[in-house]
């Protein structure tokens, strides 16, 4: 009886919480960021609105149009201070930093420097691969028919 | 010059001739083009025999009877289990297959089976397995072997409602009652400090079909130490366990009563009975449960009840769930009662709301793992760490198979991918089954054997079911392909995100993954199959 009162309290608690998320939440964003990057490393700081508790970074070529890295970091009494693990060659790059949730970036330039030069350990463009779209197929259960077995 | 008086029947004979080439003899037309597109391996059972976890091993064999290849599958349903071959997953020359399948519980007592297929059943189940040739011909393509594994059948009905008599060897007695076998939330508690010796007998099966006027049968000799051998060597009481330390001890336990010496003993109905705990009086674990479940769960793998006696921030215990659960719902077993959850020291508590003491919301889908310190009403203080499951990696030698990994569910038939490879890494998501894998996107972080880093976005090409229940979809990724395993990255790191986040305006979302993403380091050599 006691586990079927636990189960009753858990099932009502997810349907209270599936209420209260089809409310449209108002949505927070990175207020401010700071970039370097020696060591051919990139490291992001700054502050985000309250309601943030995480951020996503994406790096781009000095172009500013090809994606050469992208991670997330987490968000502290409404700061973030996050070093990319990603090796970073030299040279100019553009850092995005918005709301692991989705929003409006912040952007800086940061030139790396370091040791690691273009064309070793460089970045590769990011590649968008478009699937043709297949036929949902069902896991398991398939049951053929036997034409023949012959040894 | 030949003079044909009978030109009709010259006419017909030629005819004949053609035929015989074109249609008596397809092998030989054929020759151009001897490969078959799909074999397809169907093992289904008659009767209530439940064939999982049965081992499908499969022996490519060339002409000549050398070995061409081998392949290993673990059969993962209750009632039948198809291996799909194709051509390509044929290593090369084979012309004959070896099947050998081993299947703990199932006997060679058949029942109604058909005649071709019984016949086939015994050399299966032997050590040499059954070797087929592969047909040559063209002409019938999709040539398919079932297999059909019965037994006889205890022919008594297991009841929904039953219970065993329990007589532990550290002298605790007790009866345990199995209201739902597929709640996995049975503790039994025993007096024994440590629970690694432990052993146990069961002196009754209880039908509590009519919970007033249970029906007791007794059995004879039946436990875990009780010496008993079947036809096979094998203790006709199985007990499959999960985790076995001197606190708790987690196992699954099936009784195949028909195998039993004791004849006295075989009309007792074959019960299954999943995760039972059995818990050192003196020890503290609590139960993670979660929902939906999905196939990359695996609950012989993870354990939903968790003991965390001794555990510190240092060295927490481990728990696993649905990333997407939601609510967590953390209970003390054992009879003890959670007095306090809340997160550890230096951990963003945001990421979490903790409900009424027990229950447990995510706020985020970066934070994978929640370290939690929690309070018994005991004393004991433990920690625990709730790891989040929804992204999982697969290494697809499709030499080898031509589907990805859920679990040990197969998925998407990875021949639908554009740009596959001889070998590939394939990411898989799950999300709601109201969803699919077109409305997200895979980030992959990529670090090569010679330093190099790669950074690509990666849409899916399948889709299958994720969970049993049919409230989950697994969305599977071509997150890279090549020839050889030289080649693959050794370090994989997946984050996914919504379809088209990344765009030059606004950032779209994240789901799941933080850091550089959820991330595998040697894939190739973890997943040998």
């Amino acid at each position: 009886m006691k586990k079927f009162k636990k189960t009753m309290f858990a099932l009502s608690l997810i349907l209270v919480l599936s209420l209260a998320m089809s409310f449209t939440c108002m949505a927070a964003n990175v207020k401010d960021l700071k970039v370097s990057g020696e060591d051919n490393s990139i490291k992001v700081s700054g502050s985000v609105e309250a309601g943030v508790l995480a951020c996503a970074v994406l790096v781009y070529d000095s172009t500013g149009a090809t994606l050469v890295g992208m991670e997330t970091c987490a968000v502290n009494n409404n700061a973030y201070d996050y070093t990319l693990d990603k090796t970073f060659a030299k040279g100019n790059y553009v850092v995005k930093v918005a709301d692991y949730e989705g929003g409006s970036f912040e952007t800086a330039n940061v030139t790396v420097t370091g040791t690691v030069t273009p064309g070793t350990g460089d970045a590769m463009p990011a590649l968008i691969l478009t699937f043709t779209a297949a036929a949902a197929v069902l896991a398991t259960g398939l049951v053929l028919k036997k034409k023949s077995v012959k040894e | 010059m030949i003079a044909i008086r009978n030109k009709k029947k010259a006419f017909a004979f030629v005819l004949a001739l053609l035929a015989a080439v074109v249609f008596i003899l397809p092998g030989s037309v054929a020759k151009a083009d001897t490969a078959l597109s799909t074999y397809s391996i169907n093992i289904s059972k008659l009767t209530d025999a439940n064939i999982q976890s049965a081992t499908v091993s499969i022996t490519f064999l060339k002409g000549d009877n050398s070995e061409a290849g081998t392949s290993i599958s673990t059969i993962n349903s209750e009632n039948n289990y198809t291996i799909n071959l194709t051509n390509q997953a044929l290593p090369t020359d084979t012309a004959k297959v070896n099947v050998k399948v081993t299947a703990p519980g199932i006997d060679t007592a058949f029942v109604g089976a058909d005649g071709q297929n019984m016949a086939n059943i015994q050399q299966l189940l032997s050590d040499q397995g059954q070797t087929f040739n592969l047909p040559g011909s063209v002409t019938n393509p999709n040539l398919d072997f079932t297999f059909v594994i019965t037994d006889g059948g205890s022919g008594t009905e297991v009841p929904e409602n039953f219970g065993l008599l329990l007589h532990l060897s550290d002298g605790t007695a007790t009866t345990y009652t199995e209201v739902n076998p597929y709640e996995g939330a049975t503790v039994i508690v025993a007096d024994s400090e440590d629970i690694s010796n432990l052993e146990f007998m069961i002196d009754e099966f209880i039908d509590y079909t009519d919970y007033d006027n249970p029906v007791h049968k007794a059995l004879e000799n039946v436990g875990t130490n009780s010496g008993a051998e079947d036809a096979y060597r094998r203790n006709p009481l199985e007990v499959q366990t999960l985790s076995k330390t001197a606190d708790q001890w987690n196992f699954n336990l099936m009784y195949h009563a028909k195998d039993d010496p004791v004849e006295a003993n075989r009309d007792c109905p074959e019960f299954y009975v999943r995760n039972i705990t059995i818990i050192s009086s003196d020890s503290s674990a609590v139960q993670v449960a979660f929902y939906p479940q999905p196939f990359m769960y695996q609950d012989t793998v993870y354990s939903n009840k968790v003991n965390i006696t001794g555990t510190t921030a240092q060295s927490p215990a481990q728990s696993y769930v649905y990333y997407d659960s939601e609510v967590v719902p953390i209970w003390a077993i054992g009879g003890k009662e959670v007095m306090e959850i809340k997160v550890a020291d230096g951990f963003n508590a945001d990421a979490v709301t903790i409900i009424d003491g027990n229950f447990l919301s995510f706020n985020s889908g970066y934070y994978a793992t929640i370290p939690l310190v929690i309070t018994l009403d005991d004393g004991t203080v433990g920690y625990l760490d709730v790891n989040r499951l929804g992204l999982s990696l697969d290494f697809v030698r499709t030499a080898n198979r031509d589907f990805v990994f859920h679990g040990s569910q197969e998925g998407s038939i990875i021949s639908n991918a554009e740009g596959v490879g001889a070998v590939n890494v394939v990411a898989t998501f799950y999300y709601p089954a109201d969803k699919s894998y077109s409305d997200y996107d895979i980030v992959a972080n990529l670090t090569y054997a010679d330093g190099r880093e790669e950074t690509k976005i990666v849409q899916g090409f399948g889709e299958t079911d994720g969970d049993v229940n049919g409230d989950l979809k697994a969305g599977d990724y071509l997150v890279w392909s090549g020839a050889s395993e030289d080649e693959a990255p050794v370090t994989v790191s997946v984050t996914a995100v919504k379809h088209g986040a990344i765009s030059a305006d606004t950032f779209g979302g994240a789901v799941f993954g933080g850091g550089a993403g959820v991330t595998k380091t040697d894939l190739a050599k973890e997943i040998r199959f």
